[in-house]
């Protein structure tokens, strides 16, 4: 065993922000984040902290979440990526959800 | 917010056939219009917008659902109408499957909270596949109103 395996489980980065969308997390921003995290390796999960969260990949367990415009969020990523998907995906938050293209 | 408070009962189409997306969208546009709920001079701007929408992305959702929406000012409040297609439409969906169960919703450019709380009641009943199986079994609109109270009433799970 090389000393590069010690604490090689699963790399978890967990990021709050907050919803500053006029129209909260509706479908539109869901597809960009969802597409966006389709580009790690890390799964991605959104939700309120302490309460549920969700896939972000699956529309329909983001969308019963119904998170609101002002509302904090949690972003959390689990994988070997996840340092840089949680950071692309707040990105998002932070530049108001860019069409992609 | 409840399924029956803003799904329009006389507008279900509970044998939908269409053989692309806009063939459904303006099926149930013109359900909304034969139901009064939109006049017949709204009716092409809100399937125009509509596609509009669907160009952005498409609203297939996965599971066989798709909930195809716009905001219009001709509305006062959130209304829906819910299509079942038996025989499936493609819709572009994002995990590639053919829809079966569409909810269509037109909602008041003033109130974006109703619109999400809308898609929060839809998409909760909707991950249960019993629901969803239930759903597209219904023959009538009635059926389809019968399962949407059974549904409010959380008897389905």
């Amino acid at each position: 065993m090389s000393a590069g395996d010690e604490g090689s489980g699963p790399e978890v980065r967990v990021i709050d922000t907050l919803v500053g969308l006029p129209e909260g997390l509706h479908m539109r921003p869901l597809t960009i984040i969802a597409t966006t995290a389709a580009d790690f390796v890390s799964a991605v999960r959104i939700g309120r902290p302490g309460g549920p969260s969700a896939d972000v990949t699956s529309m329909l367990e983001m969308l019963a979440l119904a998170i609101g415009p002002g509302e904090e969020v949690r972003i959390e990523a689990t994988g070997r990526d996840a340092d840089a998907a949680a950071a692309a995906v707040l990105e998002l938050f932070d530049r108001g959800f860019p069409e992609p293209g | 917010m409840n399924l029956t408070d803003f799904v329009v009962p006389e507008a279900i189409v509970p044998d939908l056939e269409a053989g692309t997306k806009e063939e459904a969208i303006r099926a149930m546009v013109s359900s909304l219009r034969d139901a009064g709920s939109v006049t017949a001079d709204d009716e092409e701007g809100i399937v125009t917008a509509i596609l509009k929408r669907e160009e952005l992305g498409s609203t297939g959702i996965g599971n066989g659902v798709a909930v195809p929406h716009t905001k219009h000012p001709s509305v006062d409040r959130l209304i829906s109408t819910v299509a079942i297609a038996k025989g499936g439409v493609d819709f572009a969906s994002l995990d590639g499957e053919d829809v079966h169960i569409l909810f269509l919703l037109v909602s008041p450019p003033d109130k974006p909270g109703d619109h999400l709380r809308g898609l929060e009641n839809i998409s909760k009943h909707l991950r249960s596949s019993t629901f969803c199986n239930f759903l597209k079994q219904a023959s009538t609109a009635s059926d389809v109103m019968d399962l949407l109270k059974e549904a409010d009433e959380n008897q389905i799970r």
